[in-house]
C-alpha cells in the first residue's frame, strides 16, 4: 500500500509527461473499442435488417430451373424434422389492361397455412377469395388505385409464355402496406387456388417458405430438406446467406482494421517502455536511497510497476469510454459498406468489446512497464548513491549490432520476397524491423560526422551539438523512431495496397467491361435494338447482353445454382476482351455460337464447379425440363468480376455465360435483352458522356436514364475509385491516429532530454546561445529523429507489401506493387510534422528557461 | 597608466520575490573594475555573492540602479542583445558541470566561437592556443569524463576566453577541487587572464584564491562592506 502510494506521488510529480502518456493509451484502447463498436453495431443493425427483409421466412425451396412444381412436394418439406411451418405459393404475372409495359405480379397464397399473411399490413380486408385480391400500396399509388377499384388483368397460360390471352378482373379489397425498403413493387395477393387456375397451373407452385424451430441449425435443416427432395430443387437460406456474406466480407475488412489497431498498441506499448524507463533512470540515487533503507529488490519492482498499472488503469476505462463515443464517428466510414446504407441508430458496448479494451490496455502497460521496472530493481545499490560509481554499461559492440541487423533485416526481406520457400507468418514482418531498427541505431551513432558537416551549413554550433546529441541516449531515441518508422511503414503499405487495388479492379473493369457505355434498360428490349444504335454517327458496335432471370442449377463435382448471362459470341469479343485459359477466344466464341449444349465460365465459376474446359456440366434448363449435358468451351480469367451484375441478378463471378441461340434453345426469353455494350468511334472516346445522353433522349421509352447501371466506362471506374477509397479511409485514420501518438512519444522523450540538461541548457546560454538557437537545437533533433524513422519506415513497408502482392500472385490474384510517390511524400510530411509538433512544446520551454535558475541545478 | 573601466555598477539592488516574502539579495552596490584587475569577491552564503556576478554577467536584471560593461548599460538591452553580450565580452566558469558532456575538450573550447559565427580556421587556431596555454594541449580530443577535476576547469578557463570577452566571472571554480588542484586552476585562470589583459571577478570561499587578487571585496548582506588592495593603490 505504500508503495502504491509512493507511486501514485511519482506519477503526480512528473504530471506532464505521464499526462502525455496517459493520452497515448487511451488513444490506443479508443481505437481499438471504437472501430469494433461500430463494427458490431454495423452487424447487429444488418442483422436487424435482414430480419425485417425475411420476417420469419428462413428456408425458401425452388425448383432448379425455377420453374413451377407439384405441390405434393409441400408434404415432403413438413416431414423434415425442426421445420416448424411451411406453406406453398405461386407467382405469376399479368399486364393491365392488356398492356404489356403495366405488368403486375400475382402472388398466391394458401390463406389458410400461410404463417405470414397474417402479420401483413394491411388496410381493408384480407379475406381472399375468387378474383379479390389485396394490392401493394405501390401499385396502388402508381396507378391511383383504391378498396373498391377494379383492374383488368391479362395473363399467359404455362406452358406457353408468348400470348396474354386470358383477361380477368381483379376487385381490391384491401391494401398492403409492406415494412419500408421490404416488399416494394407492383404486385396483388390473391388465393392460390385462384392463382393456380388462371394459369393453367393445376395443383403447381413454384416456391415454399419454410419457418424453422432451431435458427442455429438452419443450414442443416436446409441441407435435410434438399436431400429430401432431390438435387433437381433449390433449397435456399437467403437470410443466412447474406448473414454469411456480409461477414464474409467484412471479415477480411475486420482483420485488417484489428492489424492496424494492433499496429497502434504496439506503439502505446514503446511509448510505456520509453516513459517507464526515462522515469526509473532518473530516480537511480531515490531507489539507491530506498535500498539503503531496507527495500526490497521485489518492492522497488512492484513500486515502479504500480505507476504503469496505475496509468493503465486510468487510461484503459477512459479509452474505452471516449472508443464508445467515438464509434458514431467510425461508423460513419463504416457505412459505406452497408448496402443498402443502414441508418444506425443504437451502438452497443458488447462485453467483447469492453473485455478487448480492457485487455489491451493493460497489455500494453504490462509490456512497457515490465523491463524498466526489472531493470531498476536490480541495480546495486552503491551504484544507486553515488553516480561516479556508476559503472556504464557496455555497449555491445557496434559492429557486432549492425551485423546481427544487417542478417535479421536480410532474413526479413528473404521472406518478404519469397526467396525461400520457408515462411512464418508475422516473423518475416517483425525481423525486417528489428533489423531495420538496429542498424539505423548504430549508423546514427556512427553518421555523426556526416550530420555535423551537414548541419554546420545552417548553424556552426548547431551542427556540432545536434549531431552529438541525438547520438546520446541512444535507447530513448531508438525507441521514438522505431515507433515512428512501423507506423509510417503501415502507412506506405496502405497506400500502396489502395493503388494496387485501384489499378486492379480499373484494370477489371477495363477488361471485363471493354465497352465505353453500358446500357441497361427499364425492360426487355429486342437484340436488333443493337443494330438500330449502330447507325448513330458516334457509336462504332454494339453487342446485347442478357440475364435469364431464373438462373440455372448446375450440376457438376459440386451442385450449384448460378447465374447465366446471354451474349453474342459474334459481337461480343469485339468489346469484351475476355483472356481464356484455353483454346484461343476465337476457338471458344465459334463454339459457343455453334452449339447450343455449350457455355463459358469464369474460372472461380469453374473451380467452384470443379470443372476443366472440354469437360460436361449438367445444367437443369427449361426446355425441356431435364438436365442437359453442356460442353465447356472455355474457361475465362478477369482481374475482378464480382460487383458486374445487371439489374440486381447474380453476378458475372457467379454465372455462366450461353449464346442467344443456346437462350431459344434452352431458357425462356425471346432475343430480348435488358443490356447493350456500346463502343463508340476512337474520335468520339472523350465525349462519353454526352453520347450517352444523346442515346438516352434519342430512345426514352427504354429508360436507360432510369436505370443506375447505365454508365460510361469512365462513371464505372471513378465509382470503382471512390468505393476502394472510401473502404480503405478508416485504415488510415487509425493509422494517423498511430502517429499522432508517436508525437506524443517524441513530446515525452524531448521533455526528459529537456529536464536532464536543464544545466547544460544553462552553460549554453551563458556562452551567448540565443533562445531561437536552443529552440532550433531541440527541434533539430526532433527532426532528425523524425527522418531517420521516416528512412526506415519506407523501406519497410514496401518490402512488407511486395510481400503480400507476391502471395496474392501465388493464389492467382493480379495486384500490383506500386508504392506511389504521393504517399512516400505523405510519410515524409508525416514525419517532420510529428516531430516538429512533438517536440515544440519541450522546445520553447527550454528556449525560455530562465538561465539562474538553469544554472542552479546540479 | 590609469586603466579603462570595463564594469562599472551604480546602486545596484535586486529583490527576489517569493510569494508574499521579498527577499533583498543587493542593496545598493556601487563598484568599478579596470581591466586586467582580478578581483575576488568574498562573503558569507546569503551575502549576494552569486547575484552580484549574475547580474554583471546579464544573466539577471537588478531591480533597481544600473549596471556598465564596456559603457554600456545593460538594464536598457533586451534579451537579444544581452545574449550577444555574454558571448562577446563575457566569460564564464562555474564551480561545476561546466562543460558540455558530449563535446570534446577541443570542442567545448570551440563551442564560443561556434556560437559567434567564425571561421573554422580561427576557430581551430584560437582553441589550440588557448588549450596550450592551460598546459591540455594533449587533451582535446578527450570528454570532459575522461578528465580530472582540475583539466575540466582549465578547459572551461579556456573556454571563457575564447572570444577574447572584456570580462571573466568565475563562481566558486576551485570549489569542487582538492586544494592543490584548486591553486592549480586559479594560477591558470590568473595568468591567463593576465596574458590576456582581461578583468577576472572570482567569488569565492577559498582563501587560496585570495593570494592572486589585485582586489578583495567584502559582502555582507547585500553590500560591499569592505575592500583590500592587494596591489600599491594609484589612486
Amino acid at each position: 500500500m505504500a508503495f502504491t502510494r509512493i507511486a501514485l506521488k511519482n506519477i503526480a510529480r512528473r504530471k506532464l509527461r505521464n499526462t502525455l502518456t496517459l493520452v497515448a493509451i487511451i488513444l490506443g484502447v479508443m481505437l481499438l473499442v471504437g472501430v469494433n463498436v461500430a463494427a458490431d453495431s454495423a452487424i447487429g443493425e444488418f442483422h436487424k435488417y435482414i430480419n425485417k427483409a425475411y420476417g420469419e421466412i428462413d428456408i425458401v425451396v425452388k425448383h432448379g430451373n425455377a420453374q413451377p412444381f407439384n405441390q405434393g412436394n409441400v408434404t415432403l418439406v413438413g416431414s423434415v424434422e425442426e421445420v416448424s411451418d411451411y406453406t406453398p405459393r405461386l407467382s405469376w404475372e399479368a399486364a393491365i389492361n392488356n398492356d404489356s409495359t403495366k405488368l403486375v405480379g400475382i402472388v398466391g397464397i394458401q390463406k389458410t397455412t400461410d404463417f405470414l399473411y397474417p402479420s401483413y399490413n394491411i388496410t381493408g380486408s384480407a379475406d381472399l377469395n375468387g378474383n379479390n385480391v389485396v394490392a401493394s400500396e405501390t401499385l396502388c399509388e402508381k396507378y391511383d388505385l383504391t378498396i373498391g377499384n377494379l383492374i383488368n388483368a391479362t395473363t399467359v397460360a404455362f406452358p406457353d409464355l408468348t400470348s396474354w390471352n386470358r383477361t380477368y378482373v381483379f376487385k381490391i379489397i384491401g391494401v398492403y402496406h409492406p415494412r419500408p425498403q421490404m416488399g416494394e413493387g407492383d404486385y396483388v395477393i390473391m388465393d392460390l387456388q385462384q392463382v393456380q387456375n388462371i394459369s393453367a397451373l393445376q395443383n403447381k407452385i413454384d416456391h415454399i417458405i419454410v419457418k424453422v424451430s432451431d435458427t442455429r441449425k438452419t443450414v442443416e435443416i436446409a441441407d435435410e430438406i434438399q436431400e429430401t427432395l432431390g438435387s433437381n430443387f433449390d433449397v435456399s437460406s437467403p437470410k443466412e446467406n447474406a448473414i454469411q456474406q456480409i461477414q464474409g466480407m467484412l471479415q477480411g475488412f475486420l482483420l485488417g482494421i484489428n492489424v492496424v489497431t494492433t499496429v497502434s498498441l504496439t506503439v502505446c506499448t514503446f511509448l510505456v517502455f520509453n516513459t517507464m524507463f526515462m522515469s526509473a533512470s532518473e530516480r537511480s540515487y531515490e531507489i539507491g536511497v530506498l535500498r539503503a533503507l531496507g527495500t526490497s529488490r521485489r518492492q522497488i519492482f512492484w513500486m515502479l510497476f504500480n505507476e504503469g498499472l496505475i496509468l493503465g488503469l486510468i487510461g484503459t476505462p477512459l479509452g474505452i469510454l471516449v472508443g464508445f463515443g467515438l464509434s458514431r464517428a467510425f461508423l460513419l466510414i463504416v457505412r459505406t459498406f452497408s448496402q443498402p446504407a443502414l441508418d444506425i441508430t443504437s451502438f452497443i458496448l458488447t462485453p467483447t468489446a469492453i473485455w478487448s479494451g480492457i485487455a489491451a490496455g493493460l497489455i500494453t502497460v504490462i509490456l512497457g512497464t515490465f523491463y524498466p521496472a526489472i531493470r531498476t530493481c536490480r541495480i546495486s545499490v552503491i551504484q544507486a548513491l553515488r553516480p561516479s560509481m556508476r559503472v556504464q554499461r557496455k555497449a555491445a559492440h557496434d559492429i557486432i549490432l549492425l551485423v546481427v541487423g544487417i542478417i535479421v533485416f536480410a532474413f526479413g526481406v528473404i521472406q518478404q520476397l519469397a526467396l525461400i520457400p520457408f515462411r512464418i507468418g508475422f516473423i518475416d514482418m517483425i525481423s525486417l524491423f528489428v533489423g531495420a531498427i538496429l542498424m539505423a541505431a548504430v549508423l546514427l551513432r556512427k553518421i555523426v560526422p556526416l550530420l555535423d558537416s551537414f548541419l554546420s551549413h545552417a548553424s556552426l554550433s548547431l551542427g556540432k551539438l545536434v549531431s552529438r546529441n541525438v547520438g546520446r541516449k541512444l535507447l530513448r531515441s531508438t525507441v521514438c523512431f522505431s515507433i515512428i518508422g512501423i507506423s509510417l511503414s503501415f502507412i506506405v503499405l496502405m497506400g500502396g495496397i489502395q493503388s494496387g487495388v485501384v489499378i486492379a479492379m480499373e484494370q477489371g473493369v477495363r477488361d471485363v467491361f471493354g465497352a465505353d457505355i453500358i446500357l441497361v434498360a427499364n425492360q426487355t428490349v429486342p437484340t436488333s435494338f443493337a443494330n438500330e444504335l449502330e447507325n448513330l454517327t458516334e457509336i462504332e458496335m454494339v453487342t446485347p447482353v442478357s440475364v435469364v432471370w431464373q438462373g440455372a442449377k448446375c450440376f457438376a463435382a459440386k451442385n450449384m445454382t448460378v447465374g447465366v448471362a446471354v451474349i453474342n459470341p459474334e459481337t461480343f469479343p469485339k468489346i469484351a476482351n475476355y483472356e481464356f485459359i484455353s483454346p484461343t477466344p476465337e476457338t471458344v466464341y465459334e463454339e459457343l455460337n455453334s452449339n447450343t449444349e455449350s457455355l463459358i465460365l469464369p474460372k472461380s465459376l469453374a473451380d467452384d464447379l470443379g470443372v476443366e474446359v472440354g469437360q460436361n456440366i449438367s445444367v437443369l434448363t427449361m426446355k425441356p425440363n431435364t438436365r442437359i449435358n453442356f460442353t465447356v468451351a472455355g474457361v475465362f480469367t478477369s482481374p475482378v468480376l464480382q460487383f458486374i451484375s445487371f439489374g440486381g441478378f447474380t453476378p458475372l463471378s457467379q454465372s455462366i455465360c450461353i449464346s442467344f441461340n443456346t437462350q431459344r434453345a434452352h431458357f425462356y426469353g425471346e432475343d430480348k435483352v435488358w443490356v447493350f455494350m456500346v463502343n463508340v468511334k476512337p474520335e468520339y472516346r472523350q465525349q462519353t458522356g454526352q453520347v450517352l445522353q444523346k442515346i438516352e433522349a434519342t430512345y426514352p421509352e427504354h429508360g436507360f436514364d432510369t436505370q443506375p447501371s447505365t454508365s460510361t466506362l469512365e462513371d464505372s471506374l471513378s465509382n470503382v475509385r471512390s468505393q476502394i477509397n472510401n473502404s480503405l479511409s478508416i485504415f488510415f485514420i487509425i493509422l494517423y491516429f498511430t502517429v499522432f501518438i508517436t508525437g506524443l512519444g517524441i513530446a515525452v522523450t524531448m521533455i526528459m532530454n529537456v529536464a536532464e540538461r536543464r544545466r547544460e541548457i544553462g552553460i549554453l546560454r551563458s556562452q551567448g546561445m540565443s533562445r531561437s538557437q536552443v529552440l532550433a537545437m531541440f527541434l533539430t533533433e526532433a527532426l532528425i529523429i523524425g527522418l531517420v524513422g521516416f528512412i526506415i519506415g519506407v523501406p519497410c513497408g514496401a518490402l512488407i507489401l511486395k510481400g503480400i502482392t507476391s502471395n496474392m500472385s501465388i493464389m492467382g490474384l493480379w495486384f500490383p506493387f506500386i508504392t506511389p510517390w504521393t504517399i512516400i511524400i505523405q510519410a515524409l510530411l508525416l514525419a517532420v510534422i510529428v516531430a516538429i509538433v512533438g517536440a515544440i512544446y519541450p522546445a520553447y520551454k527550454a528556449s525560455k528557461m530562465d538561465i539562474i535558475e538553469a544554472l542552479r541545478v546540479a | 597608466m590609469i586603466e579603462e573601466i570595463v564594469v562599472k555598477a551604480e546602486g545596484l539592488e535586486k529583490t527576489y520575490y517569493m510569494g508574499k516574502v521579498s527577499v533583498p539579495a543587493l542593496r545598493g552596490v556601487n563598484l568599478a573594475f579596470r581591466r586586467g584587475e582580478f578581483v575576488v569577491v568574498m562573503g558569507p552564503s546569503g551575502s549576494g555573492k552569486t547575484t552580484l556576478l549574475n547580474l554583471i554577467g546579464a544573466l539577471d536584471k537588478p531591480t533597481k540602479g544600473k549596471v556598465y560593461i564596456d559603457e554600456e548599460d545593460l538594464t536598457t538591452l533586451d534579451e537579444g542583445k544581452l545574449t550577444k553580450i555574454r558571448r562577446n565580452k563575457i566569460g564564464f566558469v562555474f564551480q561545476f558541470y561546466n562543460l558540455i558532456p558530449v563535446l570534446t575538450a577541443f570542442e567545448n573550447v570551440e563551442l564560443p566561437m561556434l556560437i559567434s559565427g567564425k571561421n573554422r580556421e580561427d576557430r581551430r587556431r584560437r582553441a589550440f592556443q588557448l588549450l596550450e596555454m592551460m598546459g591540455l594541449s594533449d587533451r582535446g580530443e578527450h570528454r570532459p569524463d575522461e578528465l580530472s577535476g582540475g583539466e575540466q576547469q582549465r578547459v572551461a578557463i579556456a573556454r571563457s576566453l575564447a572570444n577574447g570577452p572584456s570580462i571573466i566571472l568565475a563562481d566558486e571554480p576551485t570549489g569542487d577541487l582538492d586544494t592543490k588542484t584548486g591553486q592549480e586552476v586559479i594560477l591558470a585562470l590568473h595568468d591567463a587572464a593576465k596574458k590576456e589583459n582581461v578583468t577576472v571577478v572570482v567569488v569565492t570561499h577559498d582563501p587560496v584564491v585570495t593570494e592572486k587578487a589585485d582586489r578583495i571585496l567584502e559582502m555582507r548582506d547585500g553590500k560591499i562592506v569592505n575592500e583590500k588592495k592587494r596591489k600599491k593603490d594609484k589612486s
